[in-house]
């Protein structure tokens, strides 16, 4: 291997390398491409005859980078569970796609999507005027080294994406799931390099606060999960949904349009984004990776938003899409993918001096994106930025040769054919293990008094209340939000999913929530995903959204693919994802992997649980129908809808115990989907007053929360509550996870009704609310197992978060 | 320039840092003073430094400024530390402040640089401040922290 | 008498966010709503004059850099000062929200030129224009917080942006510096005197708010919106482009927002449409 050096831009051939210089290269230049990608690079150089250029290098590799390229969900997997191996030749598109796909056709006429997996963000249908846009990212490694800049921008990013979806939503909210270690990790056993999870924990909630706040998006929905195993490497999920006029969905960069930077200056922020986040991080992570993390500047990115919002009504671009990973290389790269794309790297406009031209390349500088404007509609666009103070400038432009021409002070310092770049990457093959583990199932007297466990189970961090998180975002801007994140008597009860109506004036809506099931995960990734998807679904029909019109989007974070458990669980996972979609009807619109979640403490890899987020969201014709989950009113009957099955494994009730057990939650989706439809009937014709999906912790805590949100008591009849013959203790019954469960408050005068639309279904009256203070539960034996005062409840439950 | 929260007044971004410095397990910080410091470069008469002082940097209700070396000294046990950013990180409160003076038809100021000090106040080890400077004040990632004692 | 509907510039810059509720909150109260940004009145391609009622909205202007409202209040005062002089001595209603409560409060319009003996000291400065006599602080709370608040309006205001409000009404805040302060006690009183202090914090059953969270970021005497002498220049932190329809209230499904469409944040609004109509 030959290396000549001929400022600014090095030549490396790869023509004569070995493997072993090949595989030096790419761990040297921290391209974190395998043997098998640096041969097939080797290939292309020797067919063209010629060396690289380190530009050309850089750029393969960012849009190689399994960041960009999805390589793991899209690549061969040997799959063995119980001994019998199977091939399954790309995950993704046999899951996820083909469940979308399924759910699409069955629909029809009634099909909301409008564009899927294709854009930055998915694309459902809203109302006569708009779409809506909707995308979830995870912004994981710089978050575990900067939990603010890493935080900044992660919601910078996924802003950028709706905004830079079609032709540009505007974004009307954001939500937000974060996974740390619990905060109470002693000091002294803290491993080296890594930050203590309350300090990351109020890092990433200044991040995310002082970004969204200062964009102007109000912040509606999220949730903060605990697991030790996040210590070194915490999940921050960011998610953007947006506006988008009916006509400005499609996007297409034509040939002689100009290549056009707005927003923020290039400088070496950023450097390796989308390849460090293919990599493991260790000890040293801090210190070599630092130029990964970046600084957000919102005021900028709001300049941006400003001036794109007004260009797209006058419809001055015909293509638009934002500097994430990769920078330029990619926004460019992609926009140019099917014509063909010329870059001038000399004009972006830097924030200092001394870049290399790869660095300008590669360089992930925020609040930046790149439009396709045709040269007759420049002077205009420039015009409006000038009036907004927003800098942009033309760096290239489309063409129709299929190649991706670098150009740096009049040379060329790289030329890519546009399909070796894009389709070049060799599939990759893993093998994955499944193995059913079996934990110890516990044995222990049922209490008869379940007083103490209640009070533990709403201090556990999953459960306790979050309002120190949410205060601290806008959730009131843009004057949308309908049904808060927080409700009740108080404005302090946990909402099962936000409302907006974002069209100020109208009453039509959606619902936003989420489900993450992280604690079902050991036992079975299957039904921790399928939990997963029934929470957020449950979560958005609880408020009163249709659950025929209800999109998911999916998150997965998760270990190093490498290792055959870590990719055995993700297989297990995609497979709920398919068949419970399919079964519930309802299209996945967009989502995002994120691998090489582990921390190596000495010489052991720690992998996150497998963490996989769900985001919903569900169209609402009106919002002044939405119900929210606070007890309204003493003499109404209180139902619950759902049967309660011997799920307790991996529950709150067992882990407050230390135990972790093996029956876990299942989701029976056919029924729940009937359960849900009903329930939306119910709630749109006037007869719920209060609505409580049941989660963490199950029927009793969530009896307490619908109980002290709304200040007034409850009493409940156990044995009332629709159960199968198997559950016969009283801990079972009210702190079993079971999926798809509703309490439900209905209105006393319009009980009648409540009971024909819930006829034939798992639901039955099972109390009352109360004008006393007082939760009481009556066992199965009709003596009181739970008797509280709602002020001390709400007080265990506002104690451990309460900064 | 440097501008301070006036005397008497609740200063809860202090109070904050405080607790911050206790949620890291460590005792003895009584008080954590945070001081806005502005970096003017340009050729400004003395006329200018106060107008910039009294009518832009400092609010006229609740801050006093000091200009040049007339920064009051702090005594005691504890320590001074100065957080910078690192060269050719984008200093957006820099560029606003610049903004600002050239607002108000002030036409000698060439560039601002704002950095932040704290006064640590409390018996505390150099090893701890140490350790609160990375964990805490500084972000080392895009910011250059220098600690000496009062 | 004002034929037409009243003009209302909705004033943007870098950082604002508020702008299109408030524009829709000043279109659905009857005007004709323009949002423009400060530089088009800075380049003269516009003038404030043109307009019946302004507003500067919330949000965080050039990033609430120094102070918030700082940077926006100093650009104001030296590069607009001339117009928005002439506005003013026109009678015609400014309100400033949240950010434009404190961009107003630091430029000195509010609570307004009046003679305490601390504005007289600072006078003798040499500063010609209004000094400042009051200001907001960092919420003693030390973060930023979206709340829902109580506010009682003073009896004996002036202000032209609380006819037809109800004694008692709730509107939501979010800020992270929103804390009233004076230069002294007598400003205090004067403001308090004059039936400036427009808005109080209170509890849900209107006593004093007895501090936080009742008053959600420690202002002297409660008080979160205050107008000037003439009462045509208002400003508050609290959000009442927020509060527009009754299902913006937070328990709306509880039956406590009222019936009708409107809610409590429309009045102001209203008001000052009104007023431009019979007055301008």
């Amino acid at each position: 291997m030959k290396k000549t050096r001929t400022s600014p831009v090095e030549k490396i051939d790869l023509r004569g390398a070995t493997d072993a210089e090949l595989e030096r290269i790419s761990s040297e230049r921290l391209l974190a491409l395998n043997l098998r990608e640096m041969k097939e690079l080797q290939r292309y150089y020797v067919s063209r005859g010629r060396p690289a250029t380190d530009v050309e290098l850089e750029c393969i590799a960012q849009t190689w980078s399994e960041h960009c390229k999805h390589k793991v969900f899209n690549g061969i997997t040997r799959f063995v569970e119980n001994g019998r191996e199977e091939l399954i030749d790309n995950l993704f598109l046999n899951t996820i796609v083909r469940a979308t796909e399924d759910v699409r056709r069955a629909r029809g006429k009634r099909d909301i999507c409008v564009s899927v997996f294709r854009d930055n963000a998915g694309v459902i249908r809203f109302d006569s005027r708009y779409n809506l846009a909707f995308k979830v990212e995870t912004h994981n490694h710089p978050s575990a080294l900067d939990p603010y800049g890493g935080a900044n921008t992660g919601i910078g990013g996924v802003i950028r994406d709706p905004l830079g979806t079609g032709l540009g939503a505007k974004p009307v909210f954001c939500t937000d799931v974060f996974c740390f270690a619990a905060p109470d990790f002693p000091h002294e056993k803290l491993p080296k390099g890594v930050l203590h999870p309350k300090r990351i924990c109020k890092g990433v909630v200044a991040g995310v606060r002082d970004y969204g706040n200062k964009m102007g998006i109000p912040t509606v929905n999220g949730s903060v999960q605990f697991d030790r195993r996040y210590l070194g490497n915490p999940i921050v999920y960011c998610g953007t949904g947006g506006l988008i006029p009916r006509d400005r969905c499609v996007k297409r960069a034509r040939p002689g349009d100009l290549v056009v930077a707005i927003g923020g200056r290039t400088g070496r922020d950023g450097i390796h984004g989308a390849t460090f986040a293919s990599l493991e991080l260790d000890d040293e992570s801090e210190v070599t990776s630092s130029s990964a993390v970046q600084i957000g500047n919102p005021i900028e990115e709001k300049k941006m938003l400003d001036v794109i919002l007004q260009a797209r009504g006058e419809k001055l671009y015909n293509s638009i899409t934002d500097c994430g990973a990769g920078g330029f290389s990619s926004a460019v790269g992609e926009m140019g993918q099917n014509i063909g794309a010329e870059l001038r790297l000399e004009r972006a406009p830097l924030k200092y001096g001394g870049l290399l031209p790869w660095e300008i390349l590669l360089s992930e500088a925020q609040e930046r994106m790149i439009l396709a404007v045709p040269p007759e509609n420049l002077d205009r666009f420039m015009e409006l930025c000038r009036a907004d103070d927003v800098e942009a400038t033309v760096i290239g432009k489309f063409k129709d040769d299929k190649k991706f021409s670098i150009f740096y002070k009049n040379s060329r310092v790289g030329e890519l054919d546009m399909d070796f770049l894009h389709r070049g990457v060799p599939r990759i093959e893993r093998r994955a293990v499944w193995k059913k583990p079996a934990f110890k199932e516990p044995v222990f007297p049922a209490p008869s008094n379940l007083n103490p466990y209640l009070h533990r189970a709403l201090s556990w961090w999953d459960v306790a209340s979050k309002e120190w998180v949410v205060r601290q975002y806008d959730h009131e801007v843009q004057g949308g939000c309908v049904l808060k994140p927080l409700q009740g008597a108080e404005n302090d009860g946990p909402g099962d999913a936000a409302v907006l109506a974002p069209v100020l004036g109208a009453t039509h809506g959606f619902a936003v929530s989420h489900g993450i099931s992280i604690r079902y995960g050991d036992i079975d990734p299957y039904h921790m995903a399928a939990s997963a998807i029934d929470e957020a679904l449950r979560g958005a029909a609880a408020v009163g959204a249709d659950p025929d019109r209800t999109a998911i989007l999916d998150n997965f974070a998760w270990g190093n693919p490498d290792k055959p458990d870590r990719l055995g669980a993700l297989v297990r996972a995609a497979r709920a994802c398919r068949d419970v979609a399919a079964t519930f009807l309802t299209p996945f619109i967009s989502g995002k992997d994120s691998f090489y979640n582990e921390f190596t403490i000495g010489n052991r890899s720690i992998a996150v649980p497998p963490t996989l987020l769900i985001s919903a969201v569900g169209l609402i014709d009106d919002v002044r129908r939405c119900v929210s989950m606070d007890a309204k009113e003493p003499g109404n009957p209180v139902y619950v809808l759902g049967r309660t099955y011997d799920e307790t494994g991996g529950s709150v009730y067992f882990r407050v115990r230390g135990y972790t057990g093996n029956k876990v939650p299942r989701v029976r989706a056919r029924i729940a989907k009937e359960q849900m439809l009903a329930l939306h009937r119910a709630i749109n014709e006037g007869t719920v007053r209060a609505c409580h999906d049941v989660s963490d912790g199950g029927l009793a805590v969530a009896f307490a929360e619908m109980a002290f949100a709304g200040g007034f008591g409850m009493t409940i009849n156990s044995g009332k509550i629709p159960r199968d013959p198997l559950v016969t203790r009283n801990d079972t019954l009210l702190f079993s996870e079971s999926n798809s469960r509703f309490v439900i408050e209905v209105d006393r005068k319009k009980e009648k009704r409540f009971r024909e639309i819930t006829a034939g279904l798992q639901c039955r009256k099972v109390g009352t609310v109360t004008a006393g203070g007082e939760l009481i539960v009556l066992g199965l034996e009709a003596k009181p197992v739970i008797r509280a005062k709602l002020d001390s409840l709400k007080s265990s439950w506002k104690k451990p978060l309460g900064w | 320039m440097e501008v301070y929260i006036k005397n008497g007044l609740v200063d809860a971004a202090g109070e904050g840092l405080k607790k911050d410095v206790s949620d890291l397990g460590i005792r003895g910080v009584y008080a954590v003073k945070p001081i806005h410091v502005y970096e003017i470069d340009g050729d400004l008469s003395r006329e200018d430094v106060a107008r910039i002082g009294a009518e832009l940097l400092a609010d006229a209700v609740s801050q006093e400024y000091h200009a040049g070396d007339s920064s009051p000294r702090f005594t005691g046990e504890g320590w001074v530390v100065d957080v910078r950013y690192h060269p050719g990180v984008t200093d957006t409160a820099g560029a606003s402040t610049l903004k600002g003076i050239r607002d108000m038809r002030i036409r000698g100021a060439v560039s601002v640089r704002t950095s932040m000090r704290y006064i640590v106040k409390g018996g505390i080890s150099k090893h701890h401040m140490d350790a609160v400077c990375r964990k805490l004040l500084a972000n080392t990632v895009i910011q250059t922290y220098a600690m000496k004692r009062l | 008498m004002l034929s037409g509907r009243p003009k209302v510039l909705v004033l943007r810059t870098a950082g604002t966010n508020c702008d299109a509720e408030t524009a829709h909150a000043c279109s659905a109260a009857g005007g004709d709503v323009e949002i423009l940004h400060v530089n088009r009145f800075i380049r003269g391609e516009r003038k404030l004059d043109d307009f019946h009622f302004l507003v500067i909205p919330g949000g965080f202007s050039y990033g609430d850099d120094v102070s918030a409202g700082r940077i926006l209040a100093n650009e104001i005062r030296f590069k607009l000062g001339g117009q928005l002089a002439s506005f003013v001595g026109g009678g015609k209603p400014v309100l400033g929200i949240c950010n434009g409560f404190q961009v107003l409060v630091k430029t000195g319009l509010l609570p307004g030129a009046f003679r305490t003996s601390a504005a007289k000291r600072r006078q003798t400065h040499g500063s010609p224009r209004p000094s400042q006599q009051a200001t907001l602080f960092n919420n003693d709370s030390g973060r930023f917080e979206c709340r829902w608040v109580y506010l009682r309006r003073a009896e004996n205001t002036r202000c032209i942006f609380t006819n037809g409000l109800p004694e008692m009404i709730q509107l939501p805040v979010a800020h992270g510096e929103g804390k009233v302060m004076f230069d002294s006690e007598e400003t205090k009183n004067q403001v308090i005197e004059n039936g400036q202090a427009v808005f109080r914090y209170t509890d849900e059953k209107g006593r004093a708010a007895a501090g936080y969270p009742c008053n959600p970021n420690g202002s002297d005497d409660d008080i979160a919106g205050m107008c000037d002498p003439t009462g045509l220049i208002f400003g508050l932190m609290p959000h009442p482009e927020r509060h527009v329809f009754t299902y913006q209230h937070p328990r709306w499904t509880r039956g406590e927002a009222g019936g009708g469409i409107h809610g409590d944040g429309f009045p102001v609004f209203r008001s000052a449409i009104v007023y431009a109509k019979r007055n301008l």
